[in-house]
């Protein structure tokens, strides 16, 4: 028996012979299965480049911090700027979170630090947490437990942590963990990174992709055929050769040939047809317009009509609802009153049809006055409360009840969520000394003073009963 | 034995301190006097934890002014010099013996006088049980029984209530005599 093998050069070590996924993920839910899709970024190249095409997407768009004080303003955008430290900044930071967000069940964590642990202390910073170090509790006050690198646990409060996560599950004991777009697409994932290795093998001749059985010829003498054919294509550069088994058999007869297949792909399959459904599945499952992972090419995906379809549709998928969930979050826990953070939409068609909106609803408003039935007065009015004009061209409100969406704040609130304003490098510094110089005041033995927190708990146990 | 109207709260604190207290001890029996140093140390976070917790379940209230800190401070500062002494004897004696856990178990009685005193802030009263002015020290389970009469005026009736229904012998003498001598205290404009 001759196997004629590319020789592995070493490089078979890192495991080019398999498949390195299993046909199914571990079931719903551990962190074992969360390690199985966060690994699929690396098993599978179009996968990969599909979560990075999401990343770029996100990073790449714009956002705004509307609020009625500058400073404000100016501080949130910090805040978001310098996410995770100076060093890193928005775009790392998102690149980091988002890709938790679409390969872990678990979801993704963000931690909120502030000045101090109390609940109204100042935001100094965001961070994002590795999901894996994150175990949902189920505990309203204490919705997470972090691990750090040395294993120890430390509790994330409410007002500490955002959690997020991708269509959550229903069952209250799975604490919010969701399903991931690694998740949903598993089976397609799987599936081309199988089509993909097979392609790889039949083109690289790792392995005998057939059994050839040939009699009334020796197997030493098609060793040295091959060999002498091998020699010839190393000699013209090609360095992969074939992927056969030959087995040779001294008859009498004239030469015959039976060729038994050991992987061959199946009738009528047709690999841009299963690349497609692939591309597909993928772009359902992240929230993308499949034009982001594969250019139009006028088939199978569709015309350039359909796409502008898909498109529309692709605003209510897994990104979208990240988008929202960020925008929500950050407006509640982050920012502080009539202060909030939107995503800038730079799509040229949304703006058309905000335009078309517009102007139907300027003509509306003109048919109205035109008609005696409302005044130039009261169509400002309704302007201004469908957010079509800034409520500053208004001298008096007649409608104090507003009308907010999901993403809007009240614009004169007082701070009612116990949300500080983001500080200033100066005054975090002087609200440390302050504390420092409370505790120095404070004339009380050290480990008094150590205990209390301690106690508090005890006081909080058995007052409570 | 406590008295009726024993708090519940206090009963369970000074439970568990006792518990604490128990195992901290059974362990100080298995490691021997290596472990004495580690045992004085864990006995002194208990007894400043648990010493905060009273004050603070006495007042009902976590938050504490100076003024409250030095109160418990006061009483804290008695135990450890106690504690400190009770260790320094057994690393003079060499040896830790089983019979040393009553005297250990001692120390959480002592918490009854910072409960008491908290849920008297407004008064200076002359003794408070478990503060070791009685022959019976922190085993002292009586209790003070406070009638406002009109707080605005500083006028109140304190009573020294003795633990059980029918003082049968299990108190000391000091305590007998506060329950008769205080049956009531009379505190008059804030002065007694």
């Amino acid at each position: 028996m001759i196997n004629v093998m590319v020789p592995m050069d070493g490089w078979g070590v890192w495991g080019v012979d398999q498949i390195s996924l299993p046909p199914t993920p571990p079931p719903y839910w551990s962190y074992l299965r969360d390690d199985v899709l966060r690994a699929t970024v690396y098993k599978e190249a179009m996968w990969g480049a599909s979560i990075g095409i999401a990343i770029s997407k996100i990073a790449a768009a714009g956002w705004e911090i509307e609020s009625e004080s500058k400073r404000k303003a100016r501080n949130a955008q910090d805040l978001y700027l310098f996410a995770d430290g100076r060093s890193v900044g928005w775009v790392s930071f998102l690149g980091k979170h988002l890709r938790a967000f679409l390969t872990n069940d678990n979801g993704a964590f963000v931690e909120i630090i502030r000045a101090s642990k109390g609940v109204g202390s100042k935001i100094i910073g965001l961070r994002h947490l590795s999901s894996r170090r994150c175990q949902r509790t189920g505990d309203p006050r204490v919705p997470v437990l972090y691990r750090d690198f040395k294993g120890k646990p430390h509790e994330l409060k409410d007002h500490q942590v955002m959690l997020f996560a991708d269509m959550p599950d229903d069952d209250e004991t799975f604490f919010g963990t969701g399903l991931c777009a690694a998740s949903r697409a598993y089976s397609a994932i799987f599936k081309l990174a199988s089509i993909e290795w097979f392609v790889r093998e039949k083109v690289s001749g790792l392995h005998p992709l057939a059994i050839h059985i040939v009699n009334g010829v020796l197997s030493n003498q098609l060793d040295g055929a091959v060999k002498s054919a091998k020699d010839q294509t190393i000699s013209k550069g090609i360095a992969s050769y074939m992927g056969a088994v030959i087995i040779g058999i001294p008859q009498g007869e004239s030469p015959g040939l039976v060729t038994i297949p050991l992987a061959e792909l199946p009738d009528g399959f047709n690999r841009k047809e299963e690349f497609d459904l692939s591309i597909l599945t993928y772009a359902n499952a992240i929230g993308l317009d499949v034009q982001d992972l594969q250019p139009l090419s006028g088939q199978g995906l569709g015309t350039g009509t359909q796409s502008l379809v898909l498109a529309d549709k692709g605003k209510g998928k897994g990104l979208a609802s990240w988008k929202q969930q960020w925008i929500h979050q950050n407006n509640e826990k982050v920012l502080p009153s009539a202060t909030t953070f939107t995503f800038v939409e730079k799509d040229y068609e949304d703006m058309r049809k905000r335009a078309t909106v517009s102007k139907a609803r300027a003509e509306v408003a003109k048919l109205r006055i035109d008609a005696a039935i409302t005044t130039p007065a009261q169509e400002l009015q309704v302007l201004v409360d469908d957010n079509e004009l800034p409520r500053e061209f208004l001298a008096i409100d007649l409608t104090e009840g507003e009308n907010l969406s999901d993403i809007e704040k009240p614009v004169s609130e007082e701070n009612t969520t116990a949300q500080a304003e983001l500080p200033t490098p100066e005054q975090v510094e002087l609200e440390a000394t302050q504390t420092k110089a409370r505790e120095e005041a404070l004339l009380v033995t050290p480990i008094l003073r150590d205990e209390y927190e301690r106690a508090k708990k005890l006081f909080e146990k058995y007052a409570g009963k | 034995m406590y008295p009726d109207d024993f708090p519940e709260t206090l009963k369970d604190l000074l439970e568990a301190l006792k518990a604490a207290i128990a195992a901290l001890f059974i362990i100080l029996l298995y490691e021997g006097m290596s472990y004495l140093e580690t045992w004085r140390l864990e006995m002194l976070a208990l007894l400043s934890r648990y010493h905060i917790a009273a004050y603070m379940l006495g007042s009902g209230n976590p938050n504490l002014s100076q003024g409250d800190w030095d109160i418990i401070e006061g009483y804290y500062t008695t135990q450890e010099t106690y504690l400190n002494a009770f260790a320094a004897e057994m690393l003079t004696a060499g040896a830790i013996v089983t019979t040393l856990q009553a005297r250990a178990l001692m120390y959480a009685g002592a918490i009854t006088a910072p409960y008491w005193n908290g849920n008297t802030p407004e008064l200076q009263l002359p003794a408070y049980p478990g503060d070791g002015s009685s022959e019976c020290l922190s085993n002292d389970r009586c209790m003070w029984d406070v009638k406002t009469l009109d707080a605005e005026a500083g006028n109140y009736d304190a009573y020294w209530v003795l633990e059980g229904v029918n003082p049968d012998g299990r108190n000391c003498e000091t305590c007998l005599e506060r329950a008769r001598s205080w049956n009531p205290l009379q505190i008059r404009n804030g002065v007694y």
